[in-house]
C-alpha cells in the first residue's frame, strides 16, 4: 500500500517537473523560473540597462 | 589642448572635434558639439569622466584626445 | 475600428519601461519575439481595448549607431505605429530633445512627455511646457513616472494625436544651404519613399546614411545630383555631411532651451553624485576600492553566511531525510525508500544547501548594481580590459553573467565592435554563475574546510581566464584590431529602492529553487536508477556495488579524458557531463552518488554536530580527500563548456554555427589544459615523480608563455566597426 503511494506521488512530481523543464528549454535561470526576468528583460533595452546598473 | 590634458575639476568649452567621422560623429550625438561646456569630473589613466548636457560620460583615452577644448 | 499602434521611444534611462507598466498595467504581458533582431516589449493600454503600446529599446538618435538603434528605426520606419509617445528625461532635456527633433522629423503623429518633473521642480528649474509645445508644434505633457502623475493624460493625448493622422509641424530648421540641399533631396526622393517622412529620409540621405541609401535605391542621375549638392555644403561649412546636421540640431536645441527651460543654479559647485566620482573613480584610489568591495562582497556571501548555512541546512535536510525515512520504514519497500531518501531528498538537499550564501551574494550584487557603482566599474575595468585587448564594456556582461550567463551572453549586444562582443561572448561564462557557486561552495566545504579563500579564488580564476583568453585570441587574426573606443553614459547615483533590489534578489534566487525542484528532481531521479541498477551476476538488476552500475560504465567509459587531471573516477565524469544540462547537477551528482554509495544513514551520522563534515565525506569519496584533485576538479568545472541554455545563447548572439562551436570548444580546450597544467605541476611541487605528464605540462606553459607574450603579428590592424547581421 504504502509503495503504491510513494509512487503515485512521485510520478505526480515527475510529471510536473518534466512539463517545466520541457516549457523552459534553453531559457535563462530567471525566465525559467518566472517567464521573464529583469536580466533578460534590461536587455532587450540593453543600453537602457548599461544606464540603470 | 586636447580635452586629455585638461584639469580635473575644471569647465572648458569644446572648441573642435578631431579624429576620424565615426569617432567624430558618436562624439558629436552625445553632445560634444562646438561651443558645448563640459566639466572634467575624474580621470582614471586617459579614460575621463565628463559632465556634458548635466550628464556623466565616460570617454577612452583615445575620444579624449580627439576633443579640443 | 482597427488598433491603434503607439510606440514608446526615448533615450535610455529616461524612465520609459516604468511608464509602459504604468500604462499597461495588469494587462500587460511581455511579448518576445524570437531572434536577434526584434526585441520590444507590447502591451494593452488600461482602459482601451483596442490600443497597443510599445515599449523600443532606448536609443540616443535614428542612426545606425548600436543594434539597438537599429531595431528602434526599422520599427518606426518600417512598420510605421499611429502614433510616437517621445519620453523625455526632464534632468537632461538637451540631450533628450536630439532624439525628439529627429523622432518628429518621422511625420509621425508625436507627444512629448517630459518625465521626471518631480525631480525637475526639486532643482529648482523651470520647464516652459507650453513654449515647447509651440515651437516644437507637437502637444507636450509632463510627467512622473515614478509617481505616476501624468502618465494616462500623456498616453490620451497620444491616442487622440493618433487619430488626427499625420503631424506637419518640422521645428528643426537648418541653415541656408543646408536646407536648399534637403529641399533638392526632398524633391528627388518624393515619389518613392512615404510621403509623410519625406522630410526623415531626405536628411538621412543628406547625411549619407548607409542603410536609407541601401533600401531606397537612387538613380544613378539623382545620386550624383544629390552629391552635388551635399558637397557643395560640406565644402561651404568645412565639415562633412553628418557632423553638420549634428552641429546645428545641437544649435537649435540650444536655442530652443533658451526659450524654455530656467535653470537654477542650486548646484553650481556639482552634484552630490560628481562627489561620489571624485573619490570612487579616483585615479589612485578607484582600483583598490573596487577590489576590496569585492573582496568583502564574497567574504561575507561565501564565508561569513556560507559558514553557518551549509551547517544549518545540511542539518535540516539531514533532518528531511530521516523523519521521511521514519514514516516510510516498514511500510514501504527499501528499494523506494532509497530512490526517494537517497535520490531525490539526497540530490535536490545537496544543492539547496547553498541557497543562503547565494541570496547574499545577489541581494549585494543588486545592491551595488543598482545604486550605479558597477557603471563606474565598467569604466575603471576598462583601463585595465584594454590593455588585454577587451573594452570596459565588456564588464557589463560578466558582471550580470555572475547571475547567469544566458542573459550575460545576451547583454553582449552592447558591445558595437563584433570583434569585441564575439570575444566577449567567448569569455563571459568564466565567470562563475550563480549555478556553479554550488560547485565552488561544495569544493570549498567538502575539500577545503570551508575556505572563503578558495571561493574569492574562483571569481579571481574567472577573471585570469578571460584576460588570458583576451590577450592570446586578440593575437589571432580573427580578432585582431584595438578594441572600439569606451563611450559610456554613467547614471546618477542613488539609493537603491529596496523592492527593487529585493526583487532582482529574488528572482535569481527563485530561479534556483525552483530549478532545483525541476530539473535538478528528475536528474536526481535518473542519477539514482543509473546508478544502482546495472547488469550483476544474474543480469539486469539490483546491483549490490555501485561501481557495476550502468551509470558507473557509462562513466568509466569516458574516464580516460579526466585521468590525467588527476580526476579520473567515474563519479566525477558523470557530475561533470551532467553539468552540460545544468551546473547545479555537478553538485547534485555527488550528493545523489555519496548517498547511494555509502548508504544515506551512513552519511547522515556522519554528519553529527560538525554539519561541514557532513560534506567532508563527499570530498574523500571522489577526491581521496587531495586538494589537488578537487581543485583541478574546479577549474576545469569552471571553465569547460557552459549548460544547455548558455550554449544555446552562444549559437542565437553568434548566428554562426562554426563561430558557436569554436567558442564551446575553446572552453573545453581550455578547461582540459588548466586543469591538466595545475594538477601535473602541483604534484611535482608536492614532491611527486617528474614524470611524462610534467614534462608535457612544461612544454604546455611554454607554448602558452609564447602565446600570450609573442609579438602582436596583427597590431597594425585598422580598426573597422561592423554591425551584427540584421
Amino acid at each position: 500500500m504504502g509503495d503504491i503511494i510513494v509512487i503515485a506521488m512521485l510520478a505526480v512530481a515527475t510529471f510536473f517537473a518534466a512539463r517545466s523543464v520541457i516549457k523552459n528549454k534553453g531559457k535563462c535561470s530567471g525566465c525559467s523560473a518566472k517567464n521573464s526576468c529583469s536580466a533578460c528583460n534590461n536587455n532587450k533595452n540593453s543600453i537602457e540597462f548599461i544606464n540603470k546598473i | 589642448m586636447p580635452l586629455i590634458m585638461a584639469e580635473t575639476g575644471k569647465c572648458y568649452t569644446v572648441k573642435e572635434i578631431r579624429g576620424g567621422k565615426e569617432a567624430k560623429h558618436r562624439l558629436e550625438k552625445l553632445g560634444f558639439v562646438e561651443g558645448a561646456a563640459i566639466e572634467i569630473i575624474s580621470r582614471q589613466g586617459g579614460n575621463t569622466i565628463v559632465k556634458v548636457f548635466e550628464c556623466r560620460v565616460a570617454i577612452g583615452a583615445g575620444m579624449a584626445t580627439k576633443i579640443i577644448v | 475600428m482597427s488598433d491603434i499602434k503607439i510606440a514608446l521611444a526615448g533615450n535610455p534611462n529616461s524612465g520609459k519601461t516604468t511608464l509602459f507598466n504604468m500604462l499597461t498595467g495588469s494587462k500587460q504581458y511581455v511579448g518576445n519575439w524570437p531572434g536577434v533582431t526584434v526585441e520590444k516589449k507590447e502591451g494593452m493600454l488600461k482602459g482601451f481595448d483596442n490600443v497597443i503600446i510599445q515599449d523600443l529599446p532606448g536609443i540616443y538618435s535614428l542612426s545606425p549607431y548600436s543594434l539597438e538603434e537599429v531595431i528602434t528605426r526599422n520599427y518606426l520606419i518600417d512598420e510605421q505605429p499611429d502614433a510616437i509617445l517621445n519620453i523625455v528625461d526632464g534632468t537632461n532635456i538637451e540631450r533628450n530633445l536630439y532624439l525628439t527633433t529627429q523622432l518628429i522629423e518621422l511625420g509621425i503623429p508625436i507627444v512629448v512627455a517630459v518625465n521626471m518633473m518631480d525631480i525637475v521642480r526639486k532643482t529648482g528649474d523651470k520647464i516652459n511646457v507650453e513654449n515647447l509645445s509651440k515651437a516644437l508644434g507637437c502637444p507636450v505633457v509632463e510627467t512622473s513616472a515614478l509617481k505616476g502623475d501624468g502618465a494616462m493624460e500623456a498616453a490620451r493625448r497620444t491616442v487622440a494625436v493618433a487619430n488626427s493622422g499625420e503631424n506637419k509641424n518640422i521645428p528643426c530648421h537648418f541653415e541656408g544651404s543646408v536646407e536648399h540641399a534637403i529641399a533638392h533631396i526632398e524633391e528627388s526622393i518624393q515619389s518613392i519613399v512615404p510621403k509623410h517622412s519625406v522630410r526623415w529620409y531626405a536628411i538621412k540621405i543628406f547625411e549619407r546614411d548607409e542603410k536609407v541609401l541601401e533600401k531606397i535605391k537612387l538613380s544613378p542621375e539623382d545620386n550624383k545630383h544629390i552629391e552635388e549638392h551635399i558637397v557643395e555644403c560640406e565644402r561651404e561649412m568645412d565639415d562633412d555631411a553628418e557632423s553638420i546636421i549634428i552641429g546645428q540640431r545641437y544649435a537649435y536645441i540650444a536655442k530652443l532651451m533658451e526659450k524654455t527651460v530656467k535653470k537654477s543654479n542650486k548646484y553650481a559647485d556639482g552634484t552630490v553624485s560628481d562627489k561620489i566620482d571624485r573619490v570612487l573613480t579616483n585615479r589612485v584610489l578607484a582600483l583598490p576600492i573596487f577590489f576590496a568591495v569585492m573582496y568583502v562582497v564574497y567574504k561575507i556571501s561565501i564565508g561569513t553566511v556560507g559558514d553557518w548555512s551549509v551547517g544549518f541546512m545540511e542539518g535540516l535536510f539531514e533532518n528531511i531525510g530521516e523523519f521521511v525515512s521514519g514514516l516510510m520504514e516498514g511500510n514501504v519497500s527499501p528499494v523506494l525508500q532509497g530512490l526517494i531518501v537517497d535520490g531525490a531528498i539526497g540530490g535536490v538537499g545537496s544543492v539547496l544547501t547553498f541557497v543562503p550564501q547565494m541570496i547574499i551574494l545577489f541581494l549585494m550584487l543588486a545592491f551595488l548594481e543598482e545604486c550605479g557603482y558597477m557603471a563606474r566599474v565598467a569604466f575603471i575595468m576598462d583601463r585595465i580590459f584594454r590593455r588585454f585587448g577587451l573594452s570596459g564594456k565588456s564588464f557589463i556582461p560578466m558582471l550580470i553573467g555572475s547571475g547567469c550567463s544566458v542573459p550575460g551572453i545576451m547583454a553582449s549586444r552592447t558591445i558595437e565592435n563584433e570583434r569585441d562582443r564575439r570575444m566577449t561572448i567567448m569569455t563571459t561564462s568564466f565567470i562563475p554563475c550563480g549555478a556553479k557557486m554550488p560547485i565552488v561552495g561544495l569544493i570549498a566545504s567538502a575539500v577545503f574546510g570551508g575556505s572563503a579563500l578558495i571561493a574569492t579564488s574562483a571569481y579571481f580564476l574567472g577573471v585570469a581566464a578571460v584576460i588570458i583568453s583576451g590577450v592570446i585570441l586578440k593575437k589571432t587574426k580573427a580578432f585582431a584590431g584595438e578594441p572600439a573606443e569606451f563611450v559610456m553614459e554613467l547614471p546618477s547615483y542613488h539609493w537603491p529602492t529596496v523592492s527593487g533590489v529585493l526583487r532582482s534578489t529574488w528572482e535569481r534566487g527563485w530561479s534556483f529553487i525552483k530549478r532545483a525542484g525541476t530539473i535538478i528532481l528528475l536528474s536526481s531521479i535518473a542519477i539514482w536508477f543509473l546508478s544502482s541498477f546495472g547488469f550483476g551476476e544474474e543480469g539486469f538488476g539490483l546491483v549490490e556495488d555501485m561501481n557495476e552500475s550502468v551509470l558507473a560504465k557509462l562513466g568509466g567509459s569516458l574516464k580516460w579524458i579526466f585521468t590525467p587531471l588527476g580526476f579520473g573516477n567515474w563519479e566525477a565524469v558523470v557530475a561533470t557531463v551532467m553539468g552540460l544540462v545544468a551546473k547545479e547537477e555537478v553538485v547534485n551528482v555527488f550528493g545523489v552518488l555519496s548517498a547511494v554509495g555509502e548508504g544515506a544513514m551512513d552519511i547522515l551520522e556522519a554528519g553529527g554536530a560538525e554539519a561541514i563534515e557532513g560534506l567532508k565525506p563527499i570530498g574523500e569519496q571522489f577526491f581521496n580527500g587531495s586538494g589537488l584533485s578537487a581543485y583541478s576538479f574546479l577549474i576545469f568545472n569552471l571553465f569547460c563548456a557552459p549548460c544547455f541554455a548558455a550554449i544555446g545563447a552562444i549559437r542565437r548572439e553568434m548566428n554562426n554555427a562554426k563561430w558557436t562551436v569554436g567558442a564551446i570548444v575553446y572552453m573545453t580546450v581550455l578547461a582540459w589544459v588548466s586543469s591538466f597544467v595545475f594538477y601535473n605541476l602541483g604534484l611535482v611541487i608536492r614532491g611527486g615523480a617528474f614524470g611524462i605528464n610534467a614534462i608535457i605540462a612544461i612544454v604546455i606553459v611554454v607554448i602558452g608563455a609564447y602565446l600570450l607574450f609573442r609579438p602582436n603579428p596583427y597590431k597594425n590592424e585598422k580598426i573597422s566597426i561592423k554591425y551584427g547581421d540584421q
